[in-house]
């Protein structure tokens, strides 16, 4: 078993290894974000937690497609890796939908003076933090790894199509009870400074993503192998 | 489609013969309902502002209790093993289900209804197809996917609470939808201000249950 | 609203602070739960070899 267990754990050391650069990555964000971009006239400072909003934003919604994404593939191919990535992607989800749901109230109650308002982005947010949760619930709840794969597979499905549809409820919601434009940046005529730092950031959040979610494969993998050998050692 | 109908005649026959599912959903239902009217303050909040919410969260929740407890009931019989035995079409067995679901889910919405108007004093005579029409629009969507998520959750130990966490964000869409409609209906709101809500309801529908009709086979079969 | 900028540089601070919070804390946690497996699998490895080397009760 010494192979195999040693393949989780470089996977694992990959994973931690990629997050760690991009921290320093993120690191380097700040120092754009809080020295290199100018500040919002209207906004202020407080503007600046844009840069780690939206790519926050970024990383839970890809995050969440790909765990439904994933699911599909193992209905259809059966492969067990599939499934391992969407349990790592719907746990690293929730991370970034945290940091999506934290930030989103700090940076509306000094423009708009409201913590919470029900604009898509935060609702669409709100919604895939409910989805990952119910979608690691019912992993936690269900023990045939079988059955688990196939039953989270059929969530993340369903979770994935209902993405639009709430999409379409805030619009249509909205169209019909104007609201003021919260949490959008004056985007047709953002400076480029900002316009690079949003890049720089969103590159650096899917690196964090992808960095997470190895490691966190890892992990799943190296749990499945010890669980298995602790099956054969007591037979 | 006579296979359909069979595996939905048998379930709500089913659910027929143990009538304390029907009649426990039926007083949640209505309990739901006196407790939004204890709730408000009538001064601060007419009533038919606050009905159409208070309406369709009743039917809603009463949605949930009912699946669950028709999975239960399920469950308790084995019965789904049975038919699974028998090379009968999962895209079938599923519609039947839902069939079934639908009815008793109805059922108790169709009982509830009178009882809105009583307790809330809204007339709804002359919305009153409009209002049935949203109610089977919403409703279908709720139990499309009810029907798999409780499928799933009778196999685990917390379903009823398992049920709801999962249910619930997709209950949302068709929840709005509803609201949004039956509040202009019950104001006497032109068509064209509808419009918009019932093709979200309408479309709504037709993604989930056949997304949910295909998905069917992966949740019952090994 | 004012022409003059507002000031809300607490409410900056705050966000990064939280966001460095949970997203650093999320790598912590996976740091220690690599560690603990790495534990686990040199906990097993001992045991397993001195029970190799005596023979079974069963």
């Amino acid at each position: 078993m010494e192979p195999i267990d040693g393949k989780a754990d470089r996977i694992i050391r990959r994973g931690l290894r990629l997050s760690a650069a991009a921290f320093v990555g993120l690191l380097l964000v700040y120092v754009l974000a809080l020295g290199y971009t100018p500040v919002e006239a209207r906004q202020g400072v407080a503007q600046k937690i844009f840069y780690l909003h939206v790519p926050a934003a970024w990383s839970a919604l890809l995050a969440f497609s790909l765990v439904g994404v994933t699911g599909a593939l193992y209905l259809w191919l059966q492969d067990p890796r599939l499934d391992r990535f969407a349990a790592a992607s719907a746990e690293v989800g929730v991370a970034f939908s945290a940091v999506m749901l934290t930030t989103g109230p700090i940076w509306a109650r000094p423009i708009w003076g409201t913590w919470w308002t029900w604009d898509a982005r935060l609702t669409l947010t709100l919604f895939l933090f409910f989805l990952f949760v119910g979608y690691l619930a019912l992993r936690a709840a269900l023990h045939d790894p079988a059955e688990r794969a196939r039953f989270s597979a059929v969530v993340g499905i369903l979770g994935l199509l209902l993405v639009p549809f709430i999409h379409l409820s805030v619009y249509l919601f909205r169209t019909l009870h104007p609201q003021p434009i919260v949490l959008k940046p004056s985007a047709p005529s953002l400076p480029p400074e900002m316009l690079r730092t949003l890049l720089v950031s969103t590159l650096v959040f899917t690196l964090l993503y992808a960095g997470f979610v190895t490691a966190r494969y890892g992990l799943a993998l190296a749990d499945e192998r010890r669980e298995l050998e602790e099956g054969s050692d007591v037979g | 489609m006579q296979l359909i109908l069979a595996v939905a005649g048998k379930d709500i026959r089913a659910e027929l013969r143990s009538r304390t599912a029907l009649l426990s959903a039926l007083v949640f239902a209505a309990l739901v309902l006196v407790v939004f009217n204890f709730a408000r303050d009538p001064t601060a909040l007419s009533a038919t502002a606050l009905a159409p919410s208070v309406l369709w969260v009743t039917f809603a929740l009463a949605a949930l209790l009912a699946m669950n407890r028709a999975f239960t009931i399920e469950r308790e019989n084995s019965a789904l093993d049975g038919l699974l035995l028998a090379p009968v079409s999962r895209e079938a067995l599923f519609l039947g289900k839902l069939l079934a679901n639908l009815a008793f889910v109805g059922a108790v919405e169709l009982v509830t209804l009178p009882l809105f108007t009583l307790f809330f004093n809204v007339s709804l005579w002359s919305s009153l197809p409009g209002i049935l029409g949203t109610t089977v629009l919403a409703t279908i969507g709720f139990v499309a996917v009810g029907t798999i998520f409780s499928a799933m959750a009778v196999r685990t130990r917390h379903a009823e609470l398992l049920l709801p966490v999962l249910l619930l964000p997709f209950m949302v869409p068709p929840l709005i939808g509803a609201v949004q409609v039956t509040s202009r209906l019950l104001a006497a709101r032109p068509w064209s201000e509808m419009l918009g809500w019932v093709r979200l309801l309408a479309l709504y529908d037709i993604v989930f249950v056949t997304l949910c009709t295909l998905v069917f086979p992966a949740v019952v079969d090994e | 609203m004012l022409a003059e900028t507002p000031q809300n540089g607490g409410y900056m601070v705050a966000a990064y602070v939280v966001t460095t919070v949970i997203l650093g804390g999320y790598w912590v946690r996976l740091n220690l739960k690599q560690r603990k497996q790495e534990n686990q699998l040199r906990e097993r490895e001992q045991p397993k070899r001195e029970r190799e080397d005596q023979p079974r009760e069963r």
